[in-house]
């Protein structure tokens, strides 16, 4: 694998890697430790994940959320307090560290999952596999995620969709 | 068009610089995993895998992390401050208190006295007197255009053996006053998971700052007396990292501590059993400003999946220790593993980082991983008894479960262990117990809200009743086309194309129009 090929698995998946990790930890440095790890589990793994490219984005998606879980639940990064500073990466305006803060209240799973509905744009089915969770359920998280959040989601008084 | 949400998160972005770097590291990883990957030790005592993550690519790791190793905590009765760390000391603080002379480092910006130390069996604490000279606060008051005579200056934290580095204007660490790094004796201490740092402000120019460690018997080989080297010693002042020339060297002695230190040995029914998981407390030691336990965990004939795959049977998620006295009053206590290691089935043992979960080899069976954790909590005279429960904490099934009790009693040196299997939390099916109510106070440091009228609904047979009419559209994922919009109105219909369309049709568009709570009525 050369510097191309990494270059542009770089320039292809890591915004929503950090994305993603981004809504796991809210915390921009351990999104970018988290990404890296994604990344270093990509190269080790390309070759056996094969050239579907809808595939390997679900196994992205699956590994990111995975290492954050892992990240969060890891002594070290015992969760303690937290200042507005780590809002501050992103230049935030104070009405969009209002939606981080809505989003940080809610489980993990949700956030994951109104990520690959709304941004992604995932069908309930794809998310289902890539969550490995029912259908079912993730109907019912995106239902429960929408109520809380329904002011953020909703666009001219209608879900975007 | 997009929604608030969207926009919020189309602003997240990968920076460039990050991007490049990114490339480089996995580069390099490429090339090693080509040559076989070995663990190295490097300048940052860190192995070699962990380099590459704990590698800082942005300036923005300046102001964020810093903050998560350090707290503005301050002091009570002198008495450093980390509750929101769950560590307390006791009020014997003020009398392991040894002095310090002749340790002071500066430049024209900054002074560093190392004024103190502690020595506790468990804990070391140095305390430090950080002064910022006036044209130092003068020139941050100017960049930063504020007007007032007093502001917060951000001291984030002291940096130690992490040497400051330079990015265009701005100056970081690597760990960024994580302080992982000691020197100890001359040799090189990795100390994760067992750092922390309290900062007490006595106005704008001048900070104590309490730089604590960890360092149980493991660490420091049962040492009693030891020395600590603390070079590259920087002040983190948000953007900036002020560096000042010279080192500290300093003797700590445990010795006191340890003489007044009386360690109780639990008998065989300190020992709990949950799926593949035994947990025993080897040891408790009374010290005279903490009690602290040393539990090890075996997991006993385990493959890879039983250690990491959230479905598998045996799998135990993660588990936390939440400590109450006899009258069942949260008390503070901190956990963190102090040795980690997993036993092969051919006998050959692999020394992990404490907390780690990465294996040498991907697949395995008949193991056996092995883990001690020390756990300290509160100690104080109206204390008299500890119960200190264990809960499994699954994101995955969105519960929490108590699973064990440990009951300790501080008069007779008692220990005694229950397994229990209660569930306190259960997210799908709305069970919020009082105890998982201080549970989760002990966990995220804040209160637990009830979400009022959170009544959501788990099928669709709620949604029916509440419904006059609906209107949808239907994809028939066989033909893959839009049936025409159908109203329907006949309540048993409603529910008969409900299950129809969970069946075998794409589910969502059902719910776009119906929703809960969003019901269309005439």
């Amino acid at each position: 694998m050369g510097k191309q090929d990494i270059n542009q698995l770089v320039e292809k998946y890591s915004n929503m890697i950090i994305r993603i990790a981004y809504q796991n930890s809210f915390n921009k440095s351990d999104s970018e430790d988290i990404t890296q790890e994604v990344f270093i589990k990509l190269i080790k793994n390309i070759e056996n994940l094969g050239t579907n490219e809808e595939y390997i984005k679900a196994w992205i998606i699956r590994v990111t959320i995975n290492l954050s879980k892992d990240y969060n639940k890891k002594v070290w990064n015992r969760k303690v307090q937290l200042t507005n500073h780590d809002i501050s990466n992103y230049d935030w305006e104070p009405e969009e560290v209002g939606i981080l803060d809505e989003l940080s209240k809610l489980k993990p799973i949700y956030r994951n999952t109104i990520y690959l509905y709304y941004y992604e744009g995932y069908k309930i089915h794809e998310i289902a596999q890539i969550l490995q969770l029912k259908e079912n359920t993730v109907s019912s998280n995106l239902t429960r995620a929408r109520k809380k959040l329904k002011d953020i989601l909703e666009e001219g008084g209608e879900f975007y969709a | 068009m997009h929604n608030k949400y969207y926009k919020v998160i189309d602003k997240i972005k990968a920076d460039k610089d990050f991007k490049e770097q990114l490339v480089l590291n996995l580069e390099q990883q490429y090339e090693r995993m080509d040559r076989e990957e070995n663990k190295v030790k490097d300048g940052l005592f860190m192995k070699v895998k962990r380099v590459v993550i704990a590698i800082i690519t942005t300036l923005a790791m300046l102001i964020t992390s810093g903050v998560v190793y350090a707290s503005l905590g301050g002091t009570i009765n002198n008495v450093p401050v980390l509750e929101w760390l769950g560590i307390k000391f006791s009020d014997n603080y003020a009398e392991y208190v040894e002095p310090v002379e002749n340790q002071m480092l500066e430049n024209e910006d900054v002074k560093i006295t190392l004024e103190s130390t502690v020595g506790d069996y468990e804990f070391t604490i140095l305390q430090f007197r950080v002064e910022i000279s006036q044209e130092k606060i003068n020139s941050y008051k100017a960049e930063k255009e504020i007007e007032e005579e007093e502001c917060e200056i951000p001291v984030c934290y002291l940096s130690f053996n992490d040497p400051v580095k330079n990015e265009g204007t701005y100056q970081y660490t690597e760990l960024n006053g994580a302080n992982y790094n000691l020197i100890i004796d001359g040799e090189k201490v990795w100390t994760r998971g067992k750092s922390a740092q309290s900062i007490e402000k006595i106005s704008e120019r001048e900070y104590l700052v309490y730089q604590i460690w960890i360092l149980d018997s493991y660490s420091l080989d049962s040492k009693k007396e030891f020395e600590i080297i603390l070079n590259d010693v920087a002040v983190g002042l948000e953007e900036e990292c002020i560096a000042v020339d010279g080192n500290f060297k300093v003797k700590i002695s445990k010795e006191r501590a340890t003489e007044n230190t009386t360690t109780i040995y639990p008998k065989n029914d300190a020992t709990l059993q949950y799926k593949s998981m035994e947990k025993s407390i080897e040891k408790i030691h009374i010290t005279p400003l903490q009690n602290v336990m040393e539990v090890k965990t075996v997991y006993k004939d385990v493959n890879q999946d039983d250690l990491t795959y959230v479905l598998d049977k045996d799998y135990v998620d993660k588990v936390n220790y939440v400590a109450f006295d006899q009258n069942d009053n949260m008390i503070s206590s901190y956990a963190t593993e102090a040795e980690t290691r997993i036993t092969y089935k051919d006998g050959t043992v692999e020394e992990m980082e404490p907390g780690d979960f990465e294996f040498k080899r991907e697949k395995f069976e008949h193991a056996t991983y092995e883990t001690v954790e020390i756990i300290t909590v509160e100690q104080n005279e109206n204390i008299n008894q500890i119960k200190l429960k264990l809960y499994e904490d699954s994101d995955y099934y969105e519960t929490v479960r108590g699973i064990a009790e440990y009951q300790i009693d501080l008069n007779t040196n008692r220990v005694k262990a229950q397994n229990r299997n209660v569930l306190i939390y259960d997210a799908k099916n709305s069970v919020i117990t009082d105890e998982y109510k201080k549970y989760y106070k002990k966990i995220n440091g804040t209160e637990y809200e009830e979400v009022e009228n959170d009544n959501e609904l788990t099928d669709h047979s709620d949604l029916i009743s509440n419904v006059n009419y609906i209107e949808i559209e239907v994809l028939d994922k066989t033909r893959d086309v839009y049936t025409k919009p159908l109203i329907i109105k006949d309540t048993n219909a409603i529910e008969e194309l409900t299950n129809k369309i969970n069946d075998s049709y794409e589910y969502e568009n059902f719910e776009e129009e119906v929703g809960a709570g969003d019901f269309r009525r005439r």
